[in-house]
């Protein structure tokens, strides 16, 4: 018995290495019961349904269903009057008071489930297809779509590889609400620079700590890239194993290496690890630079609080903080808090935003032909008085080019925005030495 | 900075160790694999989290409960999925217990969610004592402590009382136990009981530092296997041994060679030791 669990053993080990490749993430508390809202209880819009897929990590080591409810929220926004300054959301439905409806497919955060849930979502007759928060899965749910000339409306997935023209070929169909990870890269040392600059934060040295993964690994790069066009010299990249039971050897490392600012490239998970780690060595550098992912979630600012820290800093769509500049941000916010009960976040507002651009662009192309809302999405502005850009543009390999994110720093557990510093700034960056 | 690096590793294998305390008493002493040995840690943890969350009681406070709530899981899993396929050979046993890890981390996917939950301001934190200009972690202090208190805990149970010598017969010789009069059914059952004893303890210590969801414990369980194999079937004490073994190799490794290879040392270095001795480093 004991010799053949001994091989068993063996293969659940290269099972297990296996899994060390595959990619987690984020999210917080269950959401509550859904709550109805009022403009859901109006009268439905009339006409045959257009439905739009979403793929999302709604099982396994990921959960989507945050992102579900943002969709949702956008779904009642597009489908029912609501009393505010903005057409889609005044109108009943599109193409003329046609209902959206969204079908859901769960990739479990694996690309070669996403291959197969995309293939049967447009087997099924998707004009659209948005999702999948896992770079990884965006690229293979994107592959798919690109098989059937269907558009693709991605909202979260941040690599840069996603939207540079080349490693893919589906830049006909795909289009990527959130800033990638080289336009964060920019904004981020430019912030470091603003630091050094206006709070005298003495930042030299940078390194950074990357999940082993397309998004750790495309955000590794672009650190490299922009720490040397910025004059910052790089001490460490140190990359991870999603899966490790704790970082205190990698934070030791980071420690080690003298950074003055730290990036990081991680989930929830590994990021709650890491911040442990860094606390119980006492390694306070002057910034924690998070791309996307784990930063966003707002579990992270618990866990930051009961850290004591403030030095967390990284990129958002959106902050409940700035609810009062954005009325219409604000109202999709307490549709969404009515559902999850809690402030809607970067990449949930970014899934909200996928499905409102999908049915604004197929609203705008005057049909559901898939190459006429390609074509209206590669050439159309779209309105989005729910972000600070109040506006949505794709270039051509579908990158969103308004650049869709601002510095967020969590300051006391509140997400403020730091940087640029216009009138969307919140607060003053906090260097939390 | 290897001073920290070696501390760091002997902390994290005593925590190892401890998760592999439990899965030693039924694979280990009676052959049994529990391949839902992680859930029950996975539980172990969602029912630290939920009395924190519920009652306000920290996870170290609670730790009684918990042990008693696993012990309950280990005593139901024998009676209700073990019992049953005990008395058919192969792997029967083992593939029930699969079809239980499964069962059961998909209940904790349908009950609790995906979500990653966190408890926040335990009792003991994650500071650190510095010596010699080194960081040792307070919470992993803790857990230590409660790795080498339980190993010596179950082998004194073991080898001093009654019921433990008696686990003991059954492992050796199932019918010969019987014959002097051991109800072999009861000491499964309490052999199971125990094992989730020891790993809602283990749960319970690790809570205050472990984000919980329902992947959490998947490299924990099988890191709990490789322990158990490398320490010595049967060998309490080895298991402990073992699991220090492992969190040094994962540090090292990790600051040597690369912290994205670190479990692929530890899994090289147990297929070696496997070739080299197949009983485990203390196995006899």
């Amino acid at each position: 018995m004991k010799k053949v669990f001994a091989i068993l053993l063996a293969l659940a080990m290269v099972l297990s290495l296996a899994g060390c490749s595959s990619t987690p993430a984020t999210t917080t508390a269950a959401p509550s019961e859904a709550t109805t809202t009022k403009a859901a209880e109006s009268e439905a819009p009339a006409g045959d349904p257009i439905q739009i897929g979403a793929v999302l990590p709604l099982t396994g080591s990921s959960t989507g269903e945050f992102l579900k409810a943002a969709m949702e929220v956008a779904q009642d926004i597009i489908n029912n009057s609501h009393d505010l300054d903005w057409d889609l959301a005044k109108n009943k439905g599109i193409l003329g008071g046609r209902p959206v409806e969204l079908v859901f497919a769960d990739h479990q955060a694996s690309a070669d489930i996403a291959t197969t849930e995309a293939a049967k979502l447009l087997d099924q007759g998707v004009v659209a297809i948005t999702g999948a928060y896992n770079s990884g899965c965006s690229a293979s749910v994107a592959t798919q779509a690109l098989e059937y000339g269907v558009p693709m409306v991605c909202g979260s997935s941040s690599s840069a590889s996603l939207t540079d023209g080349s490693t893919y070929a589906f830049k006909s169909i795909f289009n990527r609400v959130a800033a990638n990870d080289e336009q964060e890269s920019q904004e981020f040392f430019e912030y470091l620079k603003y630091l050094n600059e206006t709070c005298n934060a003495g930042i030299e040295k940078v390194a950074i700590a990357w999940i082993n993964n397309s998004y750790g690994i495309h955000a590794n790069e672009m650190f490299e890239k922009y720490a040397a066009q910025y004059g910052f010299q790089e001490v460490a990249s140190v990359s991870y194993e999603s899966s490790s039971t704790s970082f205190d050897t990698e934070a030791a490392q980071i420690k080690e290496s003298g950074a003055d600012a730290v990036f990081q490239a991680s989930y929830i998970g590994d990021l709650t690890l890491f911040a442990q780690a860094y606390s119980s060595l006492q390694f306070k550098p002057a910034a924690i630079v998070c791309y996307c992912g784990g930063f966003q979630d707002a579990s992270f600012a618990k866990v930051a609080t009961d850290l004591g820290v403030n030095n967390y800093a990284g990129g958002q769509a959106c902050t409940a903080q700035l609810a009062d500049k954005l009325p219409i941000f604000s109202y999709v916010n307490e549709l969404y808090k009515a559902k999850t009960g809690q402030d809607i976040d970067g990449p949930a507002l970014e899934e909200f935003a996928s499905v409102i651009v999908a049915a604004q662009a197929i609203n705008a192309a005057g049909s559901t032909d898939a190459k006429a809302i390609n074509e209206t999405l590669k050439s159309t502005t779209f309105e989005a008085p729910y972000l600070i850009t109040q506006k949505i543009h794709f270039d051509e390999n579908g990158q969103n080019d308004i650049m869709p994110a601002v510095v967020t720093q969590l300051i006391d557990g509140k997400y403020e925005v730091v940087f640029p510093r216009d009138e969307y700034a919140t607060a003053d960056p906090v260097l939390d030495k | 900075m290897i001073g920290q690096i070696i501390i760091n590793g002997l902390l994290n294998g005593a925590v190892y160790a401890l998760v592999a305390v439990g899965l030693s008493l039924t694979w280990g002493v009676m052959d049994i694999v529990n391949f839902a040995h992680g859930e029950f840690l996975l539980w172990g943890l969602y029912s630290s989290f939920w009395i924190w969350a519920l009652m306000g009681l920290d996870p170290l406070i609670s730790l009684p409960i918990v042990v008693v709530l696993i012990f309950a899981l280990g005593v139901l899993t024998y009676l209700v999925v073990i019992k049953r396929v005990l008395k058919v050979s192969g792997l029967t046993a083992l593939l029930a217990t699969f079809g239980l890890s499964m069962v059961l981390k998909n209940l904790t996917q349908f009950f609790w969610t995906a979500n990653y939950r966190n408890v926040t301001k335990p009792l003991v934190s994650n500071q650190s004592f510095n010596i010699f200009g080194m960081y040792i972690r307070q919470d992993y202090v803790v857990a230590a402590a409660g790795a080498l208190l339980l190993t010596l805990l179950v082998t004194l149970f073991l080898n001093r009382t009654k019921t433990g010598v008696a686990i003991k017969a059954t492992s050796i010789n199932k019918s010969a136990a019987q014959l002097v009069g051991i109800d072999t059914n009861r000491i499964y059952a309490i052999t199971f009981g125990l094992s989730g004893a020891c790993v809602g303890a283990a749960a319970a210590l690790m809570a205050s530092f472990t984000p919980i969801y329902p992947e959490a414990c998947s490299l924990y369980s099988t890191l709990a296997f490789v322990i158990v194999a490398l320490g010595g079937f049967g060998n309490i004490k080895g298991a402990l041994f073992a699991g220090l073994i492992v969190g040094v190799v994962e540090a090292l490794g990790g600051y040597f060679i690369g912290t994205s290879f670190k479990y692929l040392v530890v899994f090289l270095i147990y297929l070696i030791v496997m070739q080299i001795r197949p009983r485990g480093l203390f196995g006899w």
